[in-house]
């Protein structure tokens, strides 16, 4: 009687880790633990809407706000040149020769 | 006109996103800290044994240093590291200004050049401070060893910056894009011959494509490095793959680039658009 018991128990948290870890996930979808709920998080959603990067709201497309919309994207292309440039520039740093 | 070039663009760009993130999360995660803690673990052993090993020479046959090669050592020793201090300092500054990779990739990069700043304050302070000749040999030659972790984490995140950079472009040029189509087909609607208009937005859709997905590879390319180690099949690897990588960047900028002269082609031409129509409109007002 006791060996059942026992037998029971394990197989218990034998499900109960595989719940924990996610893997009972690959064998019933939908039954994953703590661990693929928090893998599932770190994944980005699909088809998630980026954020707006111009001065101007989306719907504007008058000549005022295509005006704005060029200058801070010319002001990026412009940041984007710096940026190259220090690319360049740290692959063909050379230390400083020490005296040892 | 050709709507559904630059729409499937758009949504394109709203993918590049999601996929740079998750690229970036796993080589951050494999690739960087690994490296990061090695490097800083070997130095803390190395700057220890050092240590030790100068106070039992001392009582044998120590080290000696005139006063001038001494100090010499010293000046070029904190100059080296300043120079360093100074370049990871305006690395994490610019860090703090990406906007379109995951917070745990900015946690990261932020993570290493901070663990690299503070590695280099400390070997300073000891330089500083160091009496023993040996010991002083020996976190002077850390200066160089180190310098691999340096070279590697510093291009590698300038990399990451101007990828970022240039995600932030696709958006705002996937954006004037659809702005300049809306523009466009109402100009269409109310009668005016806008076809010569359709190829410089198709072009935008295009570059705009063939940047996301140099910008990836530029990230993919460079984020999964890491230190060298010393090993000179490495050195090679990794210089290449930094270089293919700046390659990537190089390329996604040329779209970009072209992206921008097609969007301002288009502009100029709405502005030539709205002169004939205000033309029209006075010639049939008279």
């Amino acid at each position: 009687m006791t060996k059942w018991i026992i037998g029971i128990l394990l197989i218990i948290i034998a499900v109960a880790g595989l719940w924990w870890g996610g893997l009972l996930d690959t064998i019933i979808p939908g039954g994953g633990g703590p661990a693929a709920v928090q893998q599932a998080t770190s994944t980005p959603q699909q088809g998630q809407q980026p954020v707006s990067d111009l001065p101007t709201a989306s719907n504007d497309a008058s000549d005022n706000a295509l005006m704005q919309d060029s200058a801070a994207i010319d002001a990026q292309m412009s940041a984007l040149v710096t940026d190259s440039n220090t690319i360049d520039s740290s692959l063909n740093d050379k230390p400083t020769a020490q005296e040892f | 006109m050709t709507n559904s070039k630059i729409m499937r663009v758009i949504s394109g760009t709203a993918l590049a996103f999601t996929v740079l993130a998750p690229t970036l999360v796993l080589a951050a995660a494999t690739g960087i800290d690994a490296a990061l803690n090695t490097g800083v673990n070997t130095q803390t052993q190395a700057q220890t044994g050092g240590g030790n090993t100068g106070a039992s020479v001392n009582a044998g046959a120590s080290v000696q240093l005139s006063a001038a090669v001494t100090k010499r050592a010293k000046e070029k020793a904190t100059k080296e590291i300043d120079r360093r201090i100074a370049a990871l300092t305006d690395l994490n500054t610019r860090v703090g200004q990406m906007t379109k990779v995951s917070a745990e990739l900015k946690q990261n990069l932020v993570l290493n050049t901070q663990n690299q700043i503070t590695t280099l304050n400390n070997l300073k302070t000891q330089i500083t401070n160091e009496t023993d000749g040996a010991a002083l040999k020996t976190q002077v030659q850390s200066i160089t060893t180190d310098y691999r972790v340096y070279a590697l984490v510093l291009p590698q995140t300038r990399i990451a910056a101007a990828a970022d950079r240039e995600a932030t472009l696709i958006n705002m040029l996937a954006e004037i894009g659809s702005k300049l189509q809306a523009r466009l087909t109402a100009a269409q609607q109310a009668g005016a011959n806008v076809s010569a208009y359709a190829q410089p937005l198709s072009d935008m859709g295009t570059r705009l494509g063939s940047a996301q997905t140099h910008a990836q590879a530029a990230l993919t390319g460079a984020a999964q490095l890491t230190p060298d180690g010393g090993d000179a099949a490495k050195i090679k690897a990794n210089t290449d793959a930094l270089k293919k990588a700046n390659a990537e960047i190089k390329a996604a900028q040329q779209d970009l680039i072209a992206a921008r002269k097609a969007a301002d082609t288009i502009i100029k031409g709405l502005k030539t658009l709205q002169a004939g129509a205000s033309a029209t409109t006075s010639t049939q007002v008279r």
